[in-house]
């Protein structure tokens, strides 16, 4: 175990049980009205390569039972221990078989091609992408509406990506398969569901 | 002898991993409005066919703060609705109300409440049979692709056999609505009476079939249409009586029989929405304070 | 005036009570205890393990107690109570090749290395009441020890066989031994299903189910010719290889019934004249379910085989879902709950649809 050597392992969720049912409500919240930012219902630390909302995603939904894959710009020796000994999900190489995967937001997001996007006759098999971010921006941005709006909602990231937008809104074509996005910072996240409709 | 002490469960009784499972389960149903997401549904502590769907569904969301509501064929106080919500207050501590505006977790059986749900509300339900296409081709393998393909016609034909048998579709609960206008969905046996409460709705409708294995979802404002026809138009149950109890004339009625020469009165099955009216001051012919002419001075 | 029903809950403990009371009887005739129920009804705690999917006699025995001797009840308790119990991993399969032999026959061969063992059976009883039970205290006399003891060889008698390539391989050619098993009770049933999880969901399915579709294929429903090969019942070690030490221990024993059968097999377009395989395992004494879940096991294969299709037993997606006894009485008797609210929905319908029938006569006595 590089990296934890020099460094302790940061601590996961001070109440195991309760911390996970407040952050699953949190991220059910944010699938069931996409584009609304939802506070970090807990706080915690994350490790070099990770941000907090990612980690309180994954220790809240990953497990033994779910692949993990971890873009370079994320997986750090420190990430790998922590989800290791928190999470205990396989950290695999590479994204076809991931049921997670988490990236930069900032990124080249061609590689999401290569994840599940789940069948026709299963869509649910699709991998759910964890896009992190510096900072998730209410009330600016692109306008979203579909599934869980009452009315349009503009939502945006502090890195402005160039392709991003369009990459997702060419995830919807793919309805009733494709990717599911969760978006992370150090306090907040925000999801985009594949039934969510974009308007750049 | 130390292994029969009382072994204590964890909160709300599933397990963590379990709860995760679930979890996943659930967020795949919210992103893909009306399909059925298979699960790995674990045996609970009630018989299948008693809502262990629905309860593993509350199990999963259930958090220390909600207040949870539990009603059979509109009534707290039924039988398995009070069996239910003992398990929760009591693997959960959770404070249960039976007042539907005050409660952030409901889960139901049958009926869906009279009282129009918020935001941030959450209604779970409990399915017997989640494939709205089983009745009509009994294999799973069949119907998953008809789903895939969007394949839809069988439904519309069997419900234009009821049209030239009987003059009107035959199907009163269970009533197939569409998705999001993708897919064909079972709405669980709740009258059709409540389809139209499921469009648009404000609250998050989760779906759970214990012994078959489903979850599925319907998100907040989403579009639910009750299938039919432009010539035989979707219409809900209707009653010349009002509730014999408290006089409401726009609710789900329970008939009630009173003796054996057919004598017999309507009351709204929704209990708690009744006593509310109530305590409003609304009466109905079996009240004891009812007032027949304010009653007629309403009507006309 | 009219007052609605109330007091559910009341009723319901008032309910409780009352059956914790039938349930211990008369007080003057004394409790029964655990060993008394797991010593002297063994096949119903057989059963109860079997379908409950738990080995564990003493809570198959509280269970069957607590049921007041319902075993779908009691297999139902035991299910409800695994499910909460947590997984470490799982076993080495074991092999019943080494079992510690109660019993073991065959209806093939007249006589086989190891010879036949007839054990402690029903078999050629005579079915008439025995009195003498009746009456309290008298305990049977001690069965005779056997002259010889058991050969150590107690070859697997499919596998003479399978010597001469007259039948099957238990493993299809190419199919690794150690291949990963499915395992329905974590993931859910998916239709067409691998002979892992048919075998699963059969080893766990009602008794009677299994009997009685195991009967149909013998009359003509998909008659798979079947010869009891060899049923062995007695104990087997079990064994688990732990990650970090990567090597296996022993960690307890089980009882267990297994049956091989030997079906005669014209050959098909697909696989030429041979024998082939039909199986059944379960936990503790289960010799009918056993031999039955062979017959349905052999039925189940009719694809991979290269047969038709023609009766309900080889209907994998039929038997697979409704094998299930737990599954089965829960929504049978769910049915008992209320439903006034959809009963009410069809009440008006027919309501409706007579007065509209009424009105149409009506109108046509009219233009008359």
């Amino acid at each position: 175990m590089t990296g934890t050597e020099t460094q302790p392992l940061a601590v996961g969720f001070n109440d195991k049980v309760m911390d996970a049912t407040a952050c699953f409500r949190a991220v059910l919240d944010a699938m069931s009205r996409p584009a609304s930012l939802q506070a970090l219902p807990v706080s915690l630390a994350a490790p070099r390569g990770l941000q907090a909302g990612t980690v309180a995603v994954l220790l809240t939904l990953a497990d033994m039972d779910t692949p993990v894959w971890l873009a370079p710009e994320c997986d750090t020796p420190e990430a790998r221990a922590h989800l290791r000994f928190h999470v205990g999900c396989p950290i695999i190489d590479g994204p076809a078989q991931a049921v997670f995967a988490v990236m930069s937001v900032d990124r080249d997001l061609s590689v999401t091609g290569e994840l599940a996007l789940g069948s026709a006759e299963y869509p649910d098999r699709s991998a759910t992408v964890i896009l992190e971010s510096e900072g998730l921006i209410d009330g600016e941005g692109p306008i979203f509406s579909g599934p869980g709006f009452k009315e349009p909602r503009r939502f945006c990231v502090e890195e402005q990506p160039a392709a991003l937008w369009s990459h997702i809104a060419a995830n919807q074509a793919l309805f009733p398969r494709g990717l599911d996005w969760i978006f992370t910072s150090p306090t907040h996240l925000a999801a985009l569901p594949r039934t969510t409709r974009i308007e750049v | 002898m130390s292994r029969f002490d009382d072994a204590a469960y964890n909160f709300a009784y599933l397990d963590e991993q379990t709860k995760r499972m679930i979890r996943r389960a659930l967020l795949k149903a919210v992103a893909i409005p009306g399909y059925q997401v298979p699960f790995a549904s674990r045996e609970m502590p009630m018989p299948y066919g008693w809502g262990t769907g629905g309860i593993q569904v509350t199990a999963a969301v259930i958090g220390p703060d909600d207040v949870l509501k539990v009603i059979d064929q509109g009534s707290d106080d039924t039988t398995n609705a009070v069996s239910i919500r003992k398990f929760f207050a009591k693997t959960t501590n959770v404070k249960t109300t039976e007042d539907t505006e005050k409660a952030s977790l409901i889960q139901i059986r049958h009926r869906v409440p009279e009282t129009p749900l918020k935001e941030g509300q959450i209604l779970v339900y409990q399915v017997p049979i989640p494939e709205p296409l089983r009745f009509l081709e009994p294999r799973e393998t069949e119907t998953r692709k008809m789903h895939a393909l969007e394949e839809y016609g069988l439904m519309h034909v069997k419900l234009y056999e009821d049209i030239s048998r009987h003059g009107d579709i035959a199907t009163t609960y269970a009533y197939p609505v569409m998705v999001g206008e993708r897919y064909v969905m079972d709405p669980s046996p709740t009258p059709k009476f409540d389809n139209p409460k499921m469009n648009q709705m404000p609250a998050l409708q989760l779906f759970g079939a214990g012994r078959e294995k489903r979850i599925y979802a319907i998100p907040p404002y989403t579009e639910v249409k009750s299938l039919d026809f432009e010539d035989y138009p979707f219409t809900i149950q209707k009653w010349e009586e009002a509730c014999a109890l408290c006089g409401e004339t726009e609710s789900f009625l329970d008939e009630v029989i009173l003796d054996d020469h057919g004598g017999r009165m309507f009351v709204c099955s929704d209990t708690h929405f009744c006593k509310t009216r109530r305590e409003q001051g609304h009466t109905g012919v079996q009240s004891p304070d009812f007032d027949r002419t304010s009653q007629e001075a309403i009507e006309q | 005036m009219y007052v609605a029903v109330k007091g559910g809950e009341k009723a319901i403990d008032n309910a409780h009570q009352y059956l914790a009371e039938e349930r211990r009887g008369d007080t003057a005739i004394a409790e029964l205890s655990l060993e008394q129920i797991s010593e002297q009804l063994s096949h119903a705690v057989s059963r109860v393990m079997a379908e409950g999917s738990l080995f564990d006699p003493e809570l198959a025995a509280l269970a069957i107690k607590q049921a007041r001797g319902d075993l779908i009840e009691a297999i139902f308790l035991i299910r409800a109570y695994r499910t909460t119990l947590p997984r470490f991993g799982y076993s080495n399969a074991i092999d019943t090749a080494q079992m510690a032999l109660d019993r073991r026959i065959s209806a093939t061969f007249k006589d086989l290395p190891g010879g036949q063992i007839l054990g402690p059976t029903f078999d050629y009883t005579h079915r008439l009441l025995d009195f003498t039970l009746a009456a309290e205290g008298l305990g049977p006399a001690p069965a005779k020890e056997a002259e010889d003891t058991l050969e150590k060889d107690m070859p697997r008698v499919l596998e003479l066989l399978n010597n001469e390539d007259l039948i099957e391989p238990a493993l299809p050619t190419g199919e690794m031994d150690d291949a990963p098993v499915g395992d329905l009770t974590r993931e859910p049933l998916e239709f067409p299903a691998g002979r892992d999880l048919r075998l699963q969901n059969l080893a766990r399915g009602d008794e009677g189910f299994i009997l009685s579709l195991g009967y149909s294929t013998q009359r003509g429903y998909a008659r798979n010719h079947a010869f009891v090969g060899e049923i062995r019942i007695g104990e087997v070690a079990v064994e688990f290889t732990p990650e970090e030490l990567g090597f296996s221990i022993e960690i307890g024993d089980i009882t267990v019934s297994e049956c091989e059968t030997v079906n005669q097999f014209k050959g098909s377009k697909k696989v030429p004249a041979q024998f082939t395989r039909g199986y059944g395992l379960s936990f503790g004494h289960c010799e009918r379910k056993v031999i039955a879940m062979a017959l349905v096991d052999r039925a189940l294969r009719w694809k991979e085989l290269g047969e038709d299709m023609v009766a309900p037993v080889q209907d994998e997606e039929f038997v697979l879902s409704h094998s299930d006894n737990i599954q089965a009485t829960g929504f049978v008797e769910h049915i008992k709950l209320p439903h006034y609210v959809d009963f009410q929905s069809e009440l008006e319908l027919v309501r409706r649809l007579r007065a509209n029938t009424l009105e149409e006569e009506d109108q046509m006595e009219a233009a008359e």
